[in-house]
């Protein structure tokens, strides 16, 4: 590209560049900025900023799940994914839950 | 112009305060600098004086990272150039998706009324195909040709306002001038 072809650019470039907005800018930026500043945007700004941290803990929360899922317990991904544990039912004899063993020791 | 920077640092604290009356003071100021740069990015038009209104409103947003020592001037001409490199990633994906559905993907150009001179229409068809040429480009390329080769910046100051180093804009300019040849390569000729 020579000197000719940058002359180029730089014309169709400047033949849009604009010294100032349109009528009234100063109004409207100061509307913006009020509206900006007022509580309810700063809570929305605050909660987008939250809900993203968040988010990202639980998306790594769910990997870390994952990656430590109990399958041989029967764990699924998508319990591991919400955090949830098999339920292991300890096996137990009749005798054992309504205390049998004990009272027949005397006999 | 050239404004006081205790001027500018005294208004800064003013509006931080809630002072409207120096928020429109510092828009007025700068008005003119952050329209030059934005306008260049993206062409006159509504999408060009959101982002300058927006570039105002985020200089109090991020006043906590405002270095007293460094010009205001500077300080917001970098806002807008990010916020008008985000605006142009935005276009291109609109594009896309025109594209994708069939619409027209050319942007809307700037035409002249009285375009009735064959020397003008030429001229602007040729700045049509230089411009199409350049929004063709990814942002990071377009802002350096535009900063550099339009507002003639040197290479020092366009890194600094895009935070990167000045080796980065030296190569994405020639990068971005060989794409520019590659695209315009039958425009040049005819």
């Amino acid at each position: 590209m020579n000197e000719r072809d940058e002359q180029i650019i730089r014309d169709a470039l400047a033949e849009r560049r604009r010294d100032h907005f349109a009528e009234g800018f100063s109004d409207r930026a100061a509307t913006r900025w009020r509206n900006d500043r007022s509580t309810d945007a700063l809570m929305a700004r605050q909660f987008r900023r939250l809900a993203t941290v968040a988010a990202a803990a639980m998306v790594l929360l769910a990997v870390y799940n994952v990656r430590h899922r109990r399958g041989e317990e029967g764990q699924s991904v998508a319990a591991a994914i919400f955090g949830i544990t098999p339920r292991t039912t300890p096996t137990m004899t009749i005798e054992e839950i309504y205390g049998l063993g004990a009272l027949g020791g005397g006999g | 112009m050239v404004f006081d920077a205790d001027d500018d640092r005294a208004l800064v604290a003013r509006a931080a305060a809630g002072d409207e009356s120096a928020f429109r003071l510092i828009v007025e100021r700068h008005e003119s600098a952050v329209a030059r740069t934005v306008t260049a990015m993206l062409g006159p038009g509504d999408e060009a004086d959101d982002v300058g209104q927006e570039t105002f409103v985020r200089l109090f947003r991020a006043l906590p990272n405002f270095r007293g020592d460094a010009q205001l001037r500077t300080y917001l001409t970098r806002i807008a150039v990010n916020l008008s490199c985000d605006a142009l990633e935005r276009r291109k994906r609109r594009s896309r998706w025109v594209r994708l559905f069939g619409g027209d993907s050319d942007p809307p150009l700037a035409t002249h009324e009285d375009a009735g001179a064959a020397r003008i229409i030429e001229r602007d068809e040729r700045n049509a195909a230089v411009l199409r040429a350049v929004q063709s480009l990814d942002a990071k390329y377009q802002a350096v040709v535009v900063l550099r080769m339009l507002e003639e910046r040197s290479t020092n100051d366009v890194a600094e306002l895009l935070g990167v180093p000045p080796g980065t804009v030296m190569s994405r300019l020639k990068r971005a001038l060989e794409k520019l040849a590659a695209i315009l390569g039958p425009e040049w000729k005819s």
